[in-house]
């Protein structure tokens, strides 16, 4: 019975063999242009090649540039996608449909990301983990961005291409709200603490901060909500007040920018107030919630030591 | 009354635990509803009732004869989960995107051909040896994960009523425990200690991991598919969804192993013919088919099979010290 078991086992060993790997492209970079016609571009791993085709939809990128590869399309290794047009639009389909992987790196560009594919002058996906281990910009994989814009306030960021630089976009349903500036995406690095090492220039004098504990509150005085960040940082530096003054300021234009400017909830504040037991915010709808943020008031209060 | 004695090869408390466990983990793994605190605190309250109504089950099994028909409910309530657990399955392995998932149940209609011909001591024994291999993926998991987790995520809102019901539904394997305590090996503390590595393992490890999970996955709670399989992909460890082998392999694994289980607890004797064997299966094949079709997915059915399977061995002990004194009654008479 055994001898039996082992000799099946053997033949159909020898009968599967990995053929698809020869019929099948796995794209490391995806440009998906949602205009008018659609486009779509990939950079293929195997032959370092840019293959590019006219998708019907955004979505069905992959239909076509299997039609233009003469190739199966596995996108599971995909690590970075680069995007235009209304990022909620095309997302939650991508993710839903589990074209690419939850924790793929996403980019939003402004115009023709195929044609900066084609280029070559699209980043990286090491250059958006650099920024991100170096406290540049927070981590914005694409189900992070796709679980803010289901939850929270319905705004969510996403890492952008301006002008040759890395920084933070913030949109909704609608499309592109604003883009970040460079302080506020270092103070919302800072918030989320995934950052490997943080360094800035204080007053002409190199700063690092060597470890931060940071905590968010929220309370309610009349029916306006006040979030307050306070925590610890002890940092390397010869400038204490300078260095000091820098934290503060990233943080409050963290906040001021992203959920008093737009609503946006990027910081866990709704699961924050519910702690802290304020109740409007489990009842309240996604944009309720984001009239209420632009309303509330924001506090910092940080203790900077070397 | 008619009685039966069991006439399958008895288990040890590790294998009835183990069965009883990949089950439980087999059905975990399907279910599509998001991870929150409620859900863990729904899970954890319902594994505390079940087994306020399954411990003093071991004190009684020495008196527990189960009849003929009462074997039967049992053998059809085996069949159908059976059918609902394969059509779990297939859908879990669709939403990954298996390759060729055309073949899928093709091959697991081979596999479970293969394992229903097999002794049951040989489920038994795969039981142990996969709860072995998922303990220690699990054991990793929290270390690889809590970097990316927000405590803060526990205060999202949830239905823990909606959980407490959903844990009795997807504990309807617990139904045939009155039949494996009877079938277990003949030693006093086999029993008593697999209903307690059952519950423990129930109680305490799959609500911890549900925490985990909500901490991790975060505000994803409209993920469309298993969050099981969504906190894998978000962990550091693992890189994608679809090219998690290992747990992949071991969901299908468990999935396999339950119905497995299920259906030589439906097939009516061990030396059953292969007829009568082949028929079982092809009556769970069709059933899960219509499942899958129907999207239905076993709400009522489960919840009744659960609490059926903690309440008639105690219907049937009631009966049976009833009928013993009517008969004593005669006798005296």
């Amino acid at each position: 019975m055994r001898k039996s078991i082992l000799i099946c086992l053997l033949g159909t060993m020898l009968l599967t063999g990995c053929t698809d790997i020869r019929t099948r492209k796995s794209p490391d970079v995806l440009a998906i242009d949602s205009g008018n016609p659609a486009r779509t571009a990939m950079h293929a791993t195997q032959d370092d090649t840019v293959i590019t085709a006219v998708p019907s939809h955004p979505l069905l990128f992959r239909t076509a540039l299997e039609n233009a590869a003469g190739a199966e399309i596995s996108a599971g290794h995909l690590s970075l996608l680069l995007l235009n047009g209304n990022p909620a639009e095309l997302l939650p389909g991508l993710l839903q449909s589990q074209e690419i992987a939850p924790t793929c790196k996403v980019l939003y560009v402004r115009s023709d990301p195929c044609g900066l594919l084609e280029s070559g002058g699209a980043p990286t996906a090491g250059q958006l983990d650099a920024a991100v281990s170096t406290g540049q910009l927070p981590v914005r994989t694409a189900d992070l961005v796709y679980a803010d814009l289901s939850g929270g306030s319905g705004v969510s960021a996403l890492p952008a291409w301006q002008q040759d630089t890395l920084t933070l976009a913030l949109f909704d349903a609608q499309g592109i709200c604003s883009v970040l500036t460079e302080t506020a995406c270092r103070g919302l690095a800072l918030l989320g603490g995934t950052y490997d090492t943080f360094s800035f220039n204080a007053d002409s004098a190199p700063c690092t901060v060597r470890s931060a504990s940071l905590r968010i509150s929220a309370n309610s005085v009349r029916g306006r909500l006040c979030f307050t960040v306070s925590g610890s940082i002890r940092t390397e530096t010869s400038h204490l007040p300078a260095a000091e003054l820098l934290l503060t300021e990233m943080v409050s234009e963290a906040l001021t920018q992203t959920a008093q400017d737009a609503g946006a909830d990027l910081l866990f504040l709704r699961e924050t107030a519910l702690r802290c037991g304020i109740s409007d915010a489990k009842t309240c709808t996604q944009m309720q919630w984001r009239e209420l943020l632009k309303a509330a008031s924001f506090r910092v209060d940080l203790r900077v030591s070397v | 009354m008619q009685q039966t004695t069991p006439c399958t090869p008895r288990w040890s408390a590790l294998q009835t635990a183990a069965i009883l466990l990949l089950c439980r983990l087999s059905a975990f793994f399907c279910c599509p509803v998001p991870y929150t605190a409620a859900y863990a605190k729904g899970m954890f309250a319902a594994v505390l009732v079940q087994a306020a109504m399954l411990l003093p089950l071991v004190k009684l099994r020495h008196l527990l004869r189960i009849p003929v028909p009462a074997l039967w409910l049992f053998r059809l309530s085996a069949l159908t989960l059976a059918a609902v657990r394969t059509a779990d399955a297939f859908r879990l392995m669709k939403q990954l995107r298996c390759p060729a998932p055309h073949l899928l149940p093709l091959m697991f209609l081979a596999v479970l051909l293969y394992t229903v011909s097999r002794p049951q001591a040989a489920t038994a024994r795969t039981a142990v040896l996969l709860l072995v291999l998922a303990s220690a993926g699990m054991l990793l998991l929290p270390v690889s994960g809590l970097r990316a987790a927000h405590a803060v995520s526990l205060y999202l809102p949830g239905n823990a009523k909606g959980a407490f019901l959903r844990e009795f539904r997807q504990s309807a394997e617990l139904a045939l425990l009155p039949v494996l305590l009877t079938n277990q090996k003949p030693k006093e503390q086999y029993a008593p200690h697999a209903l307690t590595a059952v519950c423990i393992g129930r109680g305490a490890v799959l609500p911890l991991l549900v925490l985990l999970g909500t901490m991790q996955n975060g505000r994803l709670t409209n993920w469309q598919g298993s969050p099981f399989f969504l906190l894998l992909a978000r962990t550091p460890l693992s890189d994608a969804v679809r090219t998690d082998g290992f747990w992949l392999l071991l969901a299908v694994g468990c999935a396999v192993l339950c119905v497995t289980f299920l259906l030589q607890q439906a097939i009516p004797q061990t030396r059953t013919p292969a007829l009568p064997r082949l028929s079982v299966l092809l009556i769970c094949t069709g059933a899960a088919a219509c499942f899958i079709r129907t999207g239905y997915r076993g709400e009522g059915l489960g919840i009744a099979a659960a609490v059926t399977g903690a309440g008639l061995p105690y219907l049937l002990l009631a009966v049976q010290g009833i009928s013993n004194k009517r008969a004593a009654f005669r006798r005296t008479e």
